[in-house]
């Protein structure tokens, strides 16, 4: 026996519910299980029908696609806390991913109009943004995939944990924002401020959304390691989108703080 | 065009092609043989993981149940 054994046995549970060798979700012997290249491939559907309808928005401009954006946004929220329930309220709404391959595309379909939709507005006042900002969004993506895939960055539960606690301030800032916002008709200065203190906010919020690529990288790993059911698939794809989603706005947004 | 969306729009191109290549390899042991992962199955199994393992106790306890000693093994027990 283990000289450890003490120390192994610390933090065990002696719950047999808890303890039970169920603790492990993989899928059964004869159903499919989670790869990358399903992640992957689920991925780009995604992204697929994110443009697709980001298209549509962008050409087709005026009152009507307002309504339909808005539909679409709400429908997006509706399908991800449907999906990932209130993660760090999980005790309120539990996440659920075998929902993931219904609601991933009414999400990237619905975020789709929207990005459709701002982007043309930024695109009308700072010509070639756009373009700029979907690159940066890749270039950074792809930078934290390789540095997630050689072991540099190498997440644990601390990280887990101050990435859940910045992106919830991020979240509730957001929040307090927008209730600022209908009672007074301005916004916090610090997020619409074009200066050095915009500017750092901005850079902060574009740090955070891209280090929360580095938990979708995870997910999508360890759910193709533990031969997780098929689901999990459309699951990681669908945090990887959202999370691409948040960053391409957030660079848009620091883009269009630095050429004020 | 400015040269530097051009060179933007060109390195866009090359991130996507990165991304969708690597993200289909494993990654390297350094990251995987480690103990201190985030427990994923953990956070997004839970309430599933809880009725399969409620079942399964259920079914494990239940041919214990008939399995009981009678009540005359019992009175032997006690002579």
């Amino acid at each position: 026996m283990s000289k450890h054994a003490a120390l192994d046995r610390f933090g065990k549970s002696g719950n047999p519910l808890i303890r039970s060798d169920l603790f492990q979700k993989v899928a059964l012997d004869n159903e499919e299980v989670t790869t990358l290249d399903g992640a992957v491939n689920k991925t780009a559907i995604l992204l697929a029908l994110t443009v697709s309808t980001a298209a549509i928005s962008w050409n087709f401009q005026g009152p009507m696609m307002g309504l339909i954006s808005g539909i679409g946004v709400a429908a997006a929220m509706i399908s991800a806390i449907a999906t990932f329930g209130l993660w760090i309220f999980s005790w309120i709404i539990k996440p659920t991913p075998h929902r993931a391959p219904y609601t991933a595309p009414i999400y990237a379909a619905g975020m789709g109009f929207a990005i459709g939709l701002i982007s043309q507005q930024f695109e009308s006042l700072f010509p070639g943004i756009v373009i700029q900002a979907v690159s940066l969004t890749f270039f950074v993506a792809a930078s934290l995939l390789l540095l997630y895939k050689t072991g540099v960055i190498r997440p644990d539960q601390n990280f887990l944990l101050i990435m859940a606690c910045a992106t919830l301030g991020i979240f509730f800032t957001y929040i307090a924002n927008i209730f600022y916002a209908m009672a007074t008709g301005s916004s916090f200065s610090i997020i619409t401020d074009t200066g050095l203190m915009g500017i750092g906010f901005s850079l902060f919020v574009v740090a955070i959304a891209a280090l929360n690529l580095v938990l979708d990288f995870d997910i999508i790993e360890q759910a193709a390691e533990t031969r997780a059911p098929k689901y999990m698939e459309w699951f990681g794809a669908m945090a990887l989108v959202m999370t691409l989603i948040w960053l391409y706005l957030e660079i848009l947004r620091l883009l269009a703080k630095l050429r004020s | 065009m400015s040269t530097i969306t051009l060179l933007l729009a060109l390195l866009g191109i090359v991130s996507v092609a990165v991304l969708f290549y690597f993200l289909r390899f494993k990654a390297s042991s350094r990251q995987t043989d480690r103990d201190n992962r985030i427990p994923w199955n953990k956070i997004f199994f839970q309430r599933e993981r809880y009725k399969e393992t409620k079942a399964s106790l259920k079914k494990e306890n239940s041919p214990k149940a008939s399995e009981q000693p009678s009540g005359e093994e019992d009175a032997d027990f006690k002579d």
